[in-house]
């Protein structure tokens, strides 16, 4: 006689991380959602109610509005950067024969990450003052004749954050492009393809999951990202997390910082369908029958 | 000319030699089969030819053009893989095509040669189909329609059929042979399956750890092993180790402990005293019946029946031998037994059935 299957077996498995993440994601979240619709009065007095009125506010400032398509487009600009250079990273690591070289290389790139973000946007300020390192050596070279402004500005923190996420981007694409048959791309050669036509025809449309995944990653990565542009933007560039921090500590405004961070919080969830749309239509081949 | 050859080809990876110096020649229309157990070098000559592996040395000439430092897309071959390696991200028809497209082909002259191609493989209707919709044995049709769409000069096959069950092999082996013979390319085909070989191959190049054991037809392979080896790899042989007593002008006498028996053979005959192995297939032994008188120029030797195993088409008897070797001897099934297990026979062959192979030669 067949068992009866005991179906509170897998939900008692789970229930650790349910717990957590209901308490410290989904609550807050929840609580938050509810501050975004309550009144604010000068000097951080909430007044529970059911308006929209932080929301219009927010999308019907020129400011404001400028402020999301500066993060978004910071996001846009790290993400196509980790793209650029870290996919032939991955491609290189994922096509290393020994896996034991590999294990190495993985976690040289795994450094990084095991410093803290506050020590180590510090040291990209030094890296990149007007006389910094990076400064002087381009000067000693004579790439510019005078020193390039890399702090305090965009380039400084695309420098900083591309970086940092360039890890998470290499080790989401490099599992994907190791599962690409090596038997395809010589197929593909023995049928007349030249290496970059291989790369073109082969390797970029079946790894294209992977660069959707990492840019995902690194997108989402970056437009939350709070102590790097603080410290190497200064005080110039202004994204939504530090929008929303000064909102919340300095002016004490909960329900507009509540109502801003949904704002933000519902962009990248389109954007996130959006790609999902695009990757999945790009390749029914994946559908089976 | 020949439209494929390689001269003393050579291989190695690290202190291992693949393939240490192999020649062979490939006419058009030929169909050649690369036989041998796993790591002997077969698969790496078929990459060679591919241009994925570059020989240490040697060369590879392609329609008599040296082709061994071409990479493989300017090298004019077409290849189906093992794992028929069908582009997932395309239909059957851009599989087909990719190769076309790539040589800037004429968009309505793709279309044309592609239907053709897959007529030829009898898929016309599946061309709007990706490779995961497709059973096995369809994904290697495309695979070979993709191969051969090119026209290349030299097809190779690279276990092309051990996917495939049992039933669709069969099929696939008679089609392939079909299918090369209209096109008459210049083929090669790597197997580790002995009867794929036999049954598809003009010429065998049968290979031992880097090595040519022995090229030629089924028929010379099979009668005519020139090495133990050779004989052992394909089908069951006996082997009989010993030395050449006496050379008479057609046969010689062979020892091997206490049996003496004739051994006849084309080509020239040993010096007496030369040691070696006399191979007898199971099948050319007839056991006697109990008052037939065998034939002159026959070996007839005393023995005592140790087993037998039904087989349907044939009954297996395992015979041992007064002077204590032991043969195995294939009959047919059909009929009773002219002899139980434990009785005494006598067995026969005649003096050119068995082939003999010198001590030394590559075994």
């Amino acid at each position: 006689m067949r068992e009866p299957r005991r179906y509170w077996v897998p939900g008692l498995l789970i229930s650790p991380a349910l717990l957590l993440l209901l308490f410290a994601f989904a609550a807050p979240l929840g609580i938050l959602i509810v501050y975004s619709f309550y009144e604010s009065r000068p000097g951080g007095v909430m007044i529970p109610a059911f308006t929209l009125s932080h929301y219009l506010r927010f999308l019907g400032d020129p400011f404001y509005l400028y402020v999301l398509w500066r993060t978004v487009l910071l996001g846009l600009w790290v993400t196509a950067w980790c793209i650029v250079l870290g996919y032939p990273l991955a491609y290189v690591l994922a096509r290393i024969r020994s896996g034991y070289i590999r294990g190495i290389l993985v976690t040289l790139l795994l450094v990084p990450l095991m410093t803290s973000v506050v020590v180590r946007s510090y040291g990209w300020m030094i890296l990149l003052a007007n006389n910094g390192l990076v400064n002087k050596a381009l000067l000693a070279l004579g790439v510019v004749q005078s020193s390039v402004q890399l702090l305090f500005n965009t380039t400084g923190v695309v420098i900083a954050l591309v970086a940092i996420l360039l890890p998470y981007m290499i080790l989401t694409l490099m599992p994907v492009i190791q599962n690409i048959d090596p038997s395809l791309e010589e197929a593909s050669q023995s049928l007349g393809a030249s290496p970059w036509r291989v790369f073109r025809d082969v390797v970029i449309p079946l790894s294209l999951p992977g660069v959707g995944a990492g840019s995902i990653l690194v997108f989402v990565l970056t437009i939350a990202a709070y102590a790097t542009p603080r410290l190497v933007g200064g005080s110039r560039l202004l994204v939504i997390p530090i929008f929303v921090y000064d909102q919340t500590m300095a002016l004490l405004n909960w329900p507009f910082a509540s109502a801003t961070s949904f704002i933000l919080l519902a962009l990248v969830l389109g954007l996130m369908a959006l790609q999902g749309r695009l990757v999945e239509g790009g390749s029914t081949w994946d559908r089976g029958a | 000319m020949n439209e494929l050859e390689l001269r003393r080809v050579r291989k190695t990876f690290g202190r291992t030699v693949a393939v240490a110096g192999i020649d062979l020649a490939v006419q058009r229309a030929e169909f050649v089969g690369l036989l041998g157990p796993s790591g002997c070098g077969k698969t790496t000559t078929l990459r060679a030819v591919a241009g994925f592996e570059r020989p240490d040395s040697g060369e590879v000439m392609i329609k008599g053009r040296n082709v061994t430092h071409l990479p493989p897309h300017r090298r004019d071959i077409g290849i189906v893989f093992q794992s028929y390696a069908l582009f997932p991200h395309m239909t059957v028809f851009q599989n087909v095509a990719y190769g076309l497209r790539v040589r800037g082909v004429p968009k309505n002259e793709i279309a044309r040669r592609v239907a053709d191609a897959l007529e030829l493989v009898h898929l016309g209707e599946l061309e709007h189909r990706y490779p995961r919709q497709l059973s096995g044995g369809q994904q290697q049709r495309v695979a070979l329609a993709r191969a051969v769409v090119i026209q290349p000069t030299v097809l190779l096959l690279d276990e092309p059929l051990s996917n495939l069950d049992a039933k669709l092999r069969q099929e696939m082996r008679s089609e392939l042979r079909r299918l090369q013979r209209r096109l008459e390319i210049a083929t090669i085909f790597v197997t580790h399956d002995q009867e794929e070989a036999l049954s598809m191959a003009d010429r065998i190049v049968v290979m031992n750890e880097g090595r040519v054991e022995q090229i030629g037809t089924a028929e010379e392979i099979y009668n005519r092993p020139r090495t133990r080896f050779v004989a052992g790899f394909i089908g069951m042989c006996n082997f009989l180790p010993g030395q050449v007593v006496s050379v008479a002008q057609d046969h010689f006498r062979f020892r091997a402990g206490e049996l003496e028996v004739a051994v006849a053979l084309d080509g020239g005959l040993p010096a007496p005293g030369t040691q070696g192995t006399l191979s007898v297939r199971p099948e050319v032994i007839r056991i006697l019946g109990a008052d037939e008188s065998p034939p002159a120029a026959v070996n007839v030797v005393d023995g005592k029946v140790r087993e037998i195993t039904y087989l349907g088409a044939f009954r297996h008897y395992r015979v041992e031998l007064s002077s204590g070797h032991e043969l195995i001897v294939y009959q047919q099934g059909s009929g009773t037994p002219p002899i139980q297990e434990e009785g005494r026979v006598r067995v026969a062959w005649e003096a050119g059935a068995g082939s003999f192979q010198l001590e030394g030669a590559a075994a």
